[in-house]
């Protein structure tokens, strides 16, 4: 590292300047007291936001990152939901360690669906993906002895060190933890050889495969690592929701994880960020003015709801026609304005 | 000069604020459906319990107080109905819930034990009926499990070929709504000796044709068939029976057989028979006349139904539930339980059978009707109950 | 193996695999013309329903009316679309065009529902529901009429392809973007037709949906999701493959619902086109009848 030129350097640095590091500093303070102070309702959205963030972050590791678009990331939280619970309940293993198992078991399946696609062009993994969701799917609702079927599993807490993690101030600490040792390990990512590998396939396959670069081995390899994270975002769903069932995942899940990235921004890990947050809380703000003004206008009501779909359709559509680095583009045009002007 | 002027503006002002501010209003929280997989149920129940309130809230209100229906419309995604549960429980302190289906019944159905708010469910499902489980758990009509026990009863009746027992298929989506009433059916039939000859599964999210699942259900040669989907999807398999010439005869739950039937499955739907807890919009019972004064008076292009009705049914109940609670000075979800457990016999004017909550049995009636489509409308056959068995509860 | 039983089984099942097909050849005509994935094709179904019931329930218009008008808003509907959303990617990876059908979808059934609403909505009854015989088999009319549409499609479409100039100009566009914009050719005409073209077809598709059903609502979007196995089996840059990879799914759903669910309960039927997907992407990913040159690097 030290031996690069100093411009290369400060490229590659975590945090671009004194500002940026005491500014993250001083948001996760706020982030880390946050169950102290906050309303049980907020810190559920919260508690939500951060699942999808790492849902959304190994989403955009395959898509934004290395230019393979998947329909499974529903299938997979899935996959990781169902794994840890039944880890759990079968082996008496604390959940906490249940959940980098399932991330594993995740990933291993994940590269299972990936070998038949991976060879072919990009679109084609779109495809395996979506018809991994439906198998999916069909055994949740079907393999009773392990997910429960259709009447579900209830999820055994986590604990540590003797306490038990069942509400939404503990879980608040697991997940944010999680979050950001995976954020980290995502960063780290691009800035190395295997990242910048990613990047390269996705801009140019033939280039890469010229250079040398084993353009099958990567894929599989960022699939891997997808997987591993929507299979941890779906077993802290598990832990979250205390109940699973078929029905806890759905296509729109994986829908929704794909317009978090366009929106937050492909390829970009604040990116993910900003789409889960986004995606996260706008239907809970739009909801919040449908109730406020059902009193007054109950037409409207079943209206607003489709509204939020509009919403997000139209800016998926917007962001790529316009901004397809979606919003983390915006928020380094405001940096940048904020710094330089 | 002025400054009185304003003195005086202003303590009018407060004097008319001051009795508003003085009237309590009691909470209540909403979740429904309008915009997801059981929206075009959901939707008009929705409307039923909204007018509900507000009549109820015109004319006396609960001994004076004011109900504030707090509407959700959480579109059947379960993460989302958890935390609008819990906004109600901490922002809006709300004293009991108006809730829905089956995701979001069963993901709070602890929750509420360890936060004590009643928890009404527009789904039959018999599994939050016994007090020992669900303690506060409600709902407003015969479970699933009861509707089909009164169909058996039926066919037992209507079954005349002495030489052999009646066979009987059921068809059933392949979720917790679709299989609530299965084994309970099956435990009763063997009871009364009638035979289950088949199961026929349909997919849970949309499907255009069923007629795969019916040419399997004429191989086994079913008499009678009971249909436990809701109203759409009912129509497409009831299509395609006719469609086969099948002879079986067709009972559908009180999620099929609404007023829509007729005009999604038009001929398929004549002499098909259904179950029917709240009655059809506009039957001539005593309590139906206020929602038709009301409908005409604020709805009067609406087409209202039995899902409607079912809606006011459900807020006239709770609304009696709070009354008791209230005068016995317990306006707290402890309490307005206690108070739910106290109603006997309590009569909505014939909208649905009369409700009896105790602390031991959530069963508000096992009793349904049972309605044929003659002429394209719903025509009342003739009333069955089950029985009202102590193992039977939660099943 | 009782005979009767499999001839009703594959009787229903190349009748429904006709509608598959309609859907599926406006798929093709899209991916075609553009390498696009259009995850948007349910949608588009679904706007063909939807607004000829409106035209014919609102405005009492007769069905032949109401058809020809389906027909124009949907290829009005499918240039708009091209001009829009499609044309400023033209030079945009391909995910990007795939990503914007994607928001595509959410946008037109998110409109639909807003004006529409949630209920299901009974569909006029445009045949007579008298079944046809056909051997011991009854068949709904609305069935033999998408039969009837999916046999005449194909022939008129391999014509126009075949033998037309802008049939020709299109599968030149398709074949190389570059050469076909040197001859002349306007690409941006192309484009906009295939979709026009591809809107139609599904719009069709969706009355005779509507009609077979009785009723229409927001789960016909699930048609979206159904075409890509069949694009998969017939390959997805052949017509003919997206009628027969539609008959041949119509066909697997029917003997798995037929023989299969009864053994595990339900549920084979709709997730057999699936695993067909992933058996044919490993071992023979052009499909039956796609050309080979489409899915390796």
């Amino acid at each position: 590292m030290n031996t690069l030129p100093p411009q290369i350097r400060a490229d590659m640095a975590l945090f671009k300047s004194t500002a940026e590091r005491w500014a993250s500093i001083a948001f996760l303070a706020c982030l880390l007291t946050m169950p102290l102070y906050a309303s049980s309702y907020l810190l559920d959205v919260v508690n939500r936001i951060g699942i999808f963030v790492i849902a959304a972050l190994g989403l955009n590791i395959l898509t934004g990152f290395t230019g393979l678009i998947s329909l499974g990331n529903a299938a997979f939280m899935a996959i990781g939901a169902f794994g840890a619970t039944w880890l759990a309940t079968r082996t008496g293993l604390n959940f906490i360690f249940c959940i980098p198992l399932a991330g594993l078991i995740t990933a291993g399946l994940g590269m299972v669906v990936g070998i038949p696609s991976l060879r072919l062009r990009g679109l084609y993994l779109a495809m395996a993906t979506l018809a991994a969701h439906f198998i999916v799917e069909f055994l949740t609702v079907h393999w009773e002895s392990v997910t429960g079927g259709v009447s579900g599993r209830s999820v055994p807490p986590p604990s540590l060190a003797g306490i038990t993690l069942d509400d939404d101030r503990t879980l608040f600490y697991l997940i944010y933890t999680l979050v950001v040792l995976l954020l980290l390990f995502a960063s780290n990512l691009f800035r190395s050889r295997v990242g910048r590998a990613f990047i390269a396939i996705r801009d140019q396959e033939m280039s890469a495969s010229v250079m040398g670069i084993n353009v099958f081995r990567y894929k599989l390899t960022s699939f891997g690592i997808s997987s591993f994270y929507a299979g941890v975002a779906g077993a802290l769903m598990a832990c979250q929701a205390k109940i699973i069932s078929s029905e806890t995942f759905p296509i729109s899940i994986a829908i929704d994880s794909l317009a978090m990235i366009i929106i937050g921004g492909l390829g970009s890990i604040i990116g993910s960020i900003f789409g889960a947050v986004f995606l996260t809380v706008l239907p809970e703000l739009l909801r919040g003015a449908t109730t406020a003004l059902s009193g007054s206008f109950p037409a409207l009501t079943g209206k607003l709801a489709a509204l939020k779909d509009l919403i997000f359709g139209m800016l998926i559509i917007c962001f790529l026609i316009f901004e397809p680095h979606g919003l983390a583009a915006i928020w380094k045009r405001i940096k940048r304005m904020l710094a330089g002007g | 000069m002025k400054i009185s002027r304003i003195m005086l503006t202003l303590s009018l002002l407060l004097s008319l604020a001051l009795p508003a501010m003085a009237a309590e209003t009691i909470k209540v929280g909403g979740l429904f459906d309008l915009t997801g997989a059981t929206a075009e149920v959901g939707k008009p129940f929705l409307e039923g319990v909204r007018d509900a309130v507000t009549y109820i809230n015109e004319n006396g209100g609960v001994n004076g107080k004011k109900i504030d229906l707090i509407t959700v419309d959480y579109g059947y995604k379960t993460p989302e109905a958890v935390a609008a549960y819990k906004k109600f429980v901490e922002q809006d302190k709300v004293i009991l819930i108006e809730g829905w289906g089956s995701g979001d019944t069963e993901a709070l159905k602890d929750q509420v034990i360890k936060d004590k708010i009643p928890y009404f469910s527009a789904g039959f499902t018999a599994h939050m009926n016994n007090p020992a489980k669900t303690p506060y758990n409600f709902f407003v009509g015969a479970s699933y499990s009861d509707q089909v026990r009164a169909f058996l009863q039926f066919v037992k009746k209507d079954f005349t070929d002495k030489s052999r027992k009646p066979r009987v298929a059921f068809i059933y989506p392949n979720n917790g709504f679709g299989k609530s009433p299965i084994e309970a059916g099956k435990l009763y039939a063997k009871e009364i000796d009638v035979d289950i000859v088949d199961d026929q599964v349909t997919p849970a999210t949309g499907f255009q044709d069923a007629t795969t699942q019916l040419l399997n259900m004429q191989k086994q040669g079913a008499d009678y068939a009971f249909i436990q989907n809701t109203v759409s999807w009912a129509s497409i398999i009831l299509k395609d029976a006719k469609k086969l010439g099948l002879k079986t005869k067709f009972f559908l739950n009180n999620y099929g057989m609404t007023e829509q039937l007729p005009a999604l499955a038009k001929e398929a739907a004549e002499g098909v028979y259904g179950m029917v807890t709240t009655v059809p919009y506009g039957s001539s019972v005593s309590g139906m006349k206020k929602i038709v004064d009301w409908h005409k008076k604020h709805h009067p292009g609406d087409n209202h139904n039995i899902l409607y009705v079912r809606g006011w049914t459900y807020a006239l109940t709770w609304a009696e539930g709070l009354k008791i609670a209230d005068r016995n000075k317990q306006l707290n979800g402890e309490g307005v339980k206690k108070a739910m457990e106290s109603l006997r016999n309590f009569d909505l004017g014939g909208l649905v059978q009369p409700v009896t909550y105790t602390s031991d049995d959530h069963r508000s009636s096992t009793k349904s009707a049972i309605y044929m489509i003659k002429g394209g409308k719903l025509t009342k056959v003739e009333e069955f109950e089950a029985p009202r068995k102590k193992e039977w509860l939660g099943l | 193996m009782d005979a009767t039983f499999l001839l009703q089984l594959v009787i229903n099942g190349l009748v429904v695999g006709s509608i598959y097909a309609l859907v599926a050849t406006g798929f093709v005509i899209i991916f075609k013309s553009s390498s696009a994935l259009n995850l948007a094709q349910g949608e588009f179904l679904m706007v063909g329903a939807y607004i000829s019931l409106h035209l014919m329930v609102s405005h009492k218009a007769p069905f032949l009316v109401a058809f020809l008008g389906t027909m124009i808003f949907s290829a009005l509907l499918g240039f708009l679309i091209e001009r829009v959303m499609l044309r400023p990617l033209l030079d945009s990876p391909v995910i990007s065009v795939i990503m914007v059908t994607l928001g595509l979808a959410s946008v037109l059934k998110a409109l639909l529902q807003m004006i529409f609403g949630s209920d299901t909505l009974p569909f006029p009854e445009i045949f007579p529901t008298v079944p046809v015989q056909i051997g011991p088999v009854p068949v709904s009319q609305g069935y033999l009429y998408s039969v009837a549409c999916v046999t005449i499609l194909l022939a008129a479409l391999s014509l126009f392809f075949k033998h037309t100039r802008t049939g020709l100009a299109m599968r030149a566009t398709a074949s190389n973007r570059q050469t076909a914009l040197s001859m002349g050719i306007s690409v941006k005409r192309m484009f906009a037709l295939s979709w026009g073209i591809a809107a139609m077809v599904s719009a069709i598709g969706g009355i005779l949906l509507g009609a077979i059903r009785g009723g229409i609502d927001m789960s016909l979007a699930h048609m979206g999701l159904k075409v890509l196995p069949v694009v998969i089996l017939g390959g997805m840059d052949s017509i003919a493959g997206a009628v027969l990879g539609g008959l041949v799914i119509g066909l697997l759903e029917s003997f798995c619902g037929g023989y299969l669910d009864p053994l595990v309960g339900g549920g084979v039927k709709e997730v057999a086109p699936y695993i067909a997907l992933v058996l044919i992407l490993m071992f023979h990913p052009s499909g039956l009848l796609g050309s080979k040159r489409i899915e390796r690097m």
